[in-house]
């Protein structure tokens, strides 16, 4: 795999350097944040920007910027979180699927299908119902729900790979399923779930967003991307840029994850690629 | 290409056809909610109220002005002593053409009083030892013990009068088709969508309604709702959120309709032991700077209460005690200090994300109270699981935001009383002084004007003292209706819930 | 015949899946609901009312809430099984209140892949005709940020813009096709287009994938070998070979706006199945909330199995396997 020539495309390193930014300022958004996210200040509500205040103000008079800059890490962390719970769960789901025992292989799929058939911003709206929401159940119920997608595209490549000759080497040479697994299956799909854990990535920040949107996310006072927007709609004809700030954070994070995720599939699908 | 012409032309000679199917005085009212019953007696909130008052009527009902109006009933004496009401009936219609008669009112509270129902009111109305009827047109209620404030539980939308031969009928039925002898009509309810009601010919009052049929449908979402009403989707909206008020009044197209009703506030878990201290409620009173609430949580508009939330002009009110406290963070880390925090302590505040109001409320609290050194940590769920919490006083303190349900000062009672059930919705769990409950008491059985007064100034004095409740401000509860609507009342303070009632007066121009 | 046989038995098979599916969506929805905090009585009789606990009580045997969670389970599911979804807290029958939502979401969801439908498939094969051209470039960008815009922010925009600053179109609501035929439509374009906006995009770049798999075939190769036009190619041949997985596409979409339209309809105040399900869960209305599921689920089970049945009958490879 030579990504070398991936990052020779503009667009692709434009977007790599908005997601470096992104969990950079993930990191240590709270100390470069100039002003207390939490603060109120009742004399200075919805004000429009200025020096003191570069992005403005919000209805509590709390600084929009550095809540942009702190609301990020919910949403970097529920992201990465939930792709990494459903990246685990999935692909040992898929790998098992394919590879495991035929019965069950058949109900690990099965169940896989039974997810798949439910709409996954209602299953998370039931689920963000029952428990208080905060980053960790939030990373929890959207790992969840991405498990299905893994596991059908661990599966399907585990398929794949299982025909090939050097599986069938290991297994002539009397290599335990461990060293199976790990040695030949996994390193040759970890393509399509790169791929697959980028497109979850911006799926993640979406539905998180989503749901803070509609009221069941990150808690307040914390703040968070999708709740600055839910909120910032009411405010659009007093503050109109209040809402416009957000969204434009949140909708070049998800495009820049998937010109990467674009770039990457383009480059790692060898049917694209010869076609 | 092709279906989109076809669509469009489709679409424009229906234009035509339309615009007469559409009836000339068609109201499209936006309410918050859709109601969860229509049922009379139950309470479960202002959507349900503004339609049951639109369908209904009761023997008297708070009119426009406020004050006690006649309804089915012409007119009405209460007796010296407070122990018998009595009652003469109008020659009133139901909307199923039978005349509205003392049986009728009979069976009505027959039905309230039900111990196994579900009447909202039934403790209040409980006092109604027998309900004599002498003749058709006259209905007498004999009272276990004196109250001067029966007639306000009377005049509320659960105690309306329905026909004793529908109650027969359709007790156990909440499918029924309601029937009641108010302005208009029940037509059809579109579950999930709207309920419309048609005008009654036969309403006892000549020339009203103005309006031929009435569209409640059903907004949830604040935003929505204000949109909605903007781009001319809806005539009229309840529960304008405080942000959109000041553009809604200004207009073009707009007019809101505005009333201080509702209080912001905090109940404490006396359980909870820092609140079991009245020095560390009033050290609340004294901390949280009103103005700094109503700044950011309501967008500037409401108006600060620094004592009780007795309106001006209701009995309790007292311009000395109005200001009773202040903002004074000293004095409150003083009573701090003297209850035994010093340097504060941890609490959980429970409020809702459901509405945002009371979540910012919730918000700027916090902000306040960190300068005393009492940390929150916000509780905010749905409104259905913040209010199984607050009737299991799961919680330290709450965000109150609520009203009294009648224009007499009783109204206190529901806040302040002790007595057997120590966790409602609207009280400071596990409160209970013997004084304010001797007060209370007194105060419902006290005939005298001039003497009840007194006993409230008394009870005023004590639920300072004591403060088991910490109010904030006065919300103010709008209307929004297009330019055109007239006639639709916002009934004056704690009513404003009630205003439902106007749409009998109710007009629209195009 | 025999492959008729054996497609039957592939139907057979499939439909005995969807309804363990349909059972298992049930039984998770059900318990669910029996962990989450909240009262349904409570909410049905007004919380701040402060109903007595004889209300209570007497509300609940009412409505069997005080029966064990069990044999709750099993009356419901004995009745789901019959087709009979129960009762609504409120005393209406579920399949009333589903009857009102499901013609409605189903008539958005309709409109979006219509608009989607119109706006992406020319443009994915565009894009695939102009492969690495600037034409392609920029059709792959805008449905890249096409994906990547939340709806809900499109939706606001297209509110603010179109509804409350110009005033063409209504912001919000329902209206129904008895009333006014013009309103009822002019009600749907808003929505159908917030909804159809970020579909189109993703319809554009699976046709342009699709299309791209297809003009990479040896027989396209062979034919251009045979010196056939290009035009002829594309039209007589990628375009047929194409239609299949683009349709097939088109069609998972619209399952998954069986449950897809929850924003939407918050947004613009449609009286849909998601609307019903969101007031359903805060007034905690729990047979409500499993009819309403369940009928989401079974919308897209049932979509999924006809795109499925679809696909089969029409490729060829597929056919040609089979027989």
């Amino acid at each position: 795999m030579r990504l070398s020539g991936l990052l020779r495309r503009p667009l692709v390193l434009a977007s790599l350097c908005v997601i470096f930014g992104i969990v950079v300022v993930a990191m240590i958004g709270p100390w470069i944040a100039p002003w207390d996210p939490l603060a109120l200040d009742q004399n200075n509500v919805n004000q429009g920007s200025s020096s003191a205040h570069l992005l403005g103000t919000d209805e509590f008079g709390r600084d929009i910027l550095s809540r942009l800059l702190v609301g990020i890490r919910p949403t970097v962390v529920v992201a990465l979180v939930s792709t990494t719970i459903a990246a685990l769960l999935g692909t040992a789901l898929g790998i098992v699927g394919g590879y495991g025992n035929r019965t069950v292989g058949f109900f690990i799929m099965r169940g896989v299908d039974i997810m798949l058939s439910f709409p996954a911003i209602l299953l998370a709206l039931l689920a963000v119902g029952f428990w208080q929401s905060g980053v960790l159940s939030l990373s929890i119920v959207i790992g969840i729900i991405f498990i299905p997608q893994f596991a059908r595209v661990a599966q399907s490549a585990t398929l794949q790979v299982l025909g090939q000759e050097f599986v069938e080497a290991e297994h002539a040479m009397g290599a335990r399923y461990t060293r199976v697994i790990f040695r030949a299956i996994l390193p040759n799909i970890l393509a399509p779930l790169v791929v697959q854990a980028t497109l979850t990535i911006a799926a993640a920040i979406l539905l998180e967003s989503g749901l803070s949107f509609l009221g069941l996310g990150i808690v307040p006072p914390e703040p968070s991307w999708g709740q600055m927007i839910g909120t910032a709609r009411g405010y659009m004809s007093q503050n109109p840029m209040y809402v416009v700030w957000p969204s434009l954070c949140l909708a070049m994070t998800v495009l820049a994850v998937n010109i990467l995720g674009d770039a990457l599939r383009d480059h790692l699908d060898p049917r694209l690629r010869n076609a | 290409m092709n279906i989109v012409r076809k669509l469009g032309l489709a679409t424009g000679l229906l234009a035509l056809m339309s615009t007469s199917a559409i009836a000339e005085g068609s109201l499209w009212f936006g309410l918050s909610a859709e109601p969860s019953s229509l049922d009379t007696v139950v309470q479960p909130g202002t959507a349900a109220r503004t339609v049951k008052l639109a369908i209904h009527r009761g023997l008297v009902n708070y009119g426009i002005d406020g004050k006690i109006s006649p309804e089915l009933a012409e007119s009405y004496e209460i007796s010296e002593d407070a122990r018998t009401y009595t009652f003469h009936l109008r020659d009133a219609k139901f909307h199923d053409g039978s005349p509205v008669t003392a049986a009728d009112v009979k069976a009505t509270f027959e039905h309230i009083l039900d111990p196994n129902g579900k009447a909202a009111f039934r403790n209040e109305l409980s006092i109604i030892d027998a309900v004599e009827t002498p003749d058709d047109k006259t209905v007498v209620l004999k009272l276990s013990t004196p109250s001067v404030a029966l007639i306000g539980y009377l005049a509320l939308p659960e105690s309306v009068i329905v026909p004793a031969a529908w109650l027969a009928e359709n007790k156990d039925n909440p499918t029924a088709t309601p029937i009641g002898a108010g302005p208009f009509t029940f037509g059809e309810w579109t579950r999930g969508q709207e309920i419309v009601l048609e005008k009654f010919d036969d309403y006892y009052k000549e020339g009203k309604p103005a309006l031929d049929e009435i569209h409640f449908v059903f907004y949830g979402d604040e935003n929505t709702r204000v949109n909605a009403l903007k781009s001319g989707d809806v005539d009229i909206i309840d529960y304008v959120p405080a942000k959109d008020a000041e553009a809604l009044k200004a207009g073009p197209g707009t007019e809101l309709i505005s009333t201080y009703g509702p209080f912001m506030g905090l109940q404490f878990n006396t359980k909870f032991e820092p609140f079991s201290k009245p020095e560390v409620r009033q050290a609340i009173a004294y901390a949280v700077d009103r103005s700094a609430i109503i700044n950011t949580a309501f967008n500037g508009i409401g108006a600060p209460i620094w004592g009780l939330a007795i309106p001006e002009g209701y009995m309790g009110y007292s311009e000395a005690k109005k200001d009773y406290f202040s903002h004074d963070i000293e004095k409150a880390r003083e009573l701090m200090a003297k209850a035994g925090y010093p340097d504060g302590f941890e609490a959980r505040l429970l409020a809702s994300s459901q509405y945002s109001f009371h979540q910012n409320t919730a918000v700027a609290v916090q902000s306040e109270l960190a300068k005393i050194g009492i940390r929150l940590t916000l509780d905010l769920p749905d409104w259905a699981t913040r209010m199984s919490k607050a009737g299991n006083a799961d919680y330290d303190f709450a965000v109150l935001g609520s009203l009294g349900e009648i224009a007499d000062p009783d109204w206190l009672t529901n806040y302040y009383y002790g007595g057997d059930k120590l966790v409602r919705t609207n009280n400071s769990p596990y409160f209970d002084d013997p004084e304010i409950n001797g007060l209370l008491d007194k105060g419902r059985a006290t005939v005298d004007p001039v003497a009840r007064a007194e006993v409230y100034d008394q009870f005023v004095d004590r639920a300072l003292e004591l403060s088991p409740i910490v109010y904030f401000m006065w919300r103010q509860q709008d209307y929004a209706v297009r330019e055109g609507v007239t006639g639709f009342t916002n009934l004056p303070g704690f009513l404003t819930f009630q205003s439902g009632y106007s749409l009998e007066n109710t007009k629209v121009e195009d | 015949m025999q492959n008729i046989g054996a497609f039957g038995f592939a139907i057979g098979s499939r439909l005995v899946t969807a309804i363990v599916q349909l059972w298992v969506i049930a039984t998770l929805v059900f318990s669910l609901m029996y962990i989450m905090p909240g009262d349904p009585v409570l909410m049905l009789l007004g919380p701040d009312s402060n109903p007595t606990p004889e209300a209570i009580a007497a509300t609940r045997a009412q409505l069997g809430l005080d029966q064990p969670v069990l044999s709750q389970y099993v009356k419901w599911l004995g009745g789901a099984m019959q087709g009979n979804l129960g009762t609504s807290l409120d005393g209406y029958p579920v399949a009333q209140y589903i009857g009102n939502g499901v013609f409605k979401t189903l008539e958005l969801a309709f409109a979006a892949i219509l608009v989607a439908s119109l706006i992406g498939v020319p443009l994915g094969i565009a894009a695939a005709l102009n492969r690495g051209r600037f034409l392609d470039g920029l059709l792959t960008s805008v449905a890249t940020l096409g994906i990547s815009v939340p709806v809900y922010i499109l939706g606001s925009l297209l509110i603010l813009g179109l509804s409350l600053k110009l005033g063409w179109l209504p912001a919000s609501g329902y209206t129904n096709m008895s009333r006014s035929v013009a309103m009822h439509f002019e009600k749907l374009i808003l929505p159908a287009i917030t909804l159809g906006f970020g579909l189109a995009a993703s319809i554009a770049r699976m046709t342009r994938s699709s299309m791209l798999e297809i003009l990479g075939k040896d027989f396209v190769r062979s034919l251009r070998a045979r010196g056939m036009s290009e035009r002829r190619i594309v039209w007589r041949h990628v375009l047929r070979n194409a239609a299949i997985p683009i349709v097939t596409i088109i069609g998972l979409q619209l399952g998954n706006l069986m449950g897809g339209t929850v924003l939407v309809e918050a947004l613009f105040n449609w009286p849909g199945l998601s609307t019903l399900l969101v007031t359903a869960v805060s007034n905690r209305n729990y047979p409500l909330v499993q009819g309403a599921i369940l009928t989401i689920a079974a919308l897209f089970i049932l979509i999924n199995l006809c795109v499925d049945l679809f696909y089969t009958l029409l490729d060829p490879r597929i056919r040609r396997k089979r027989a």
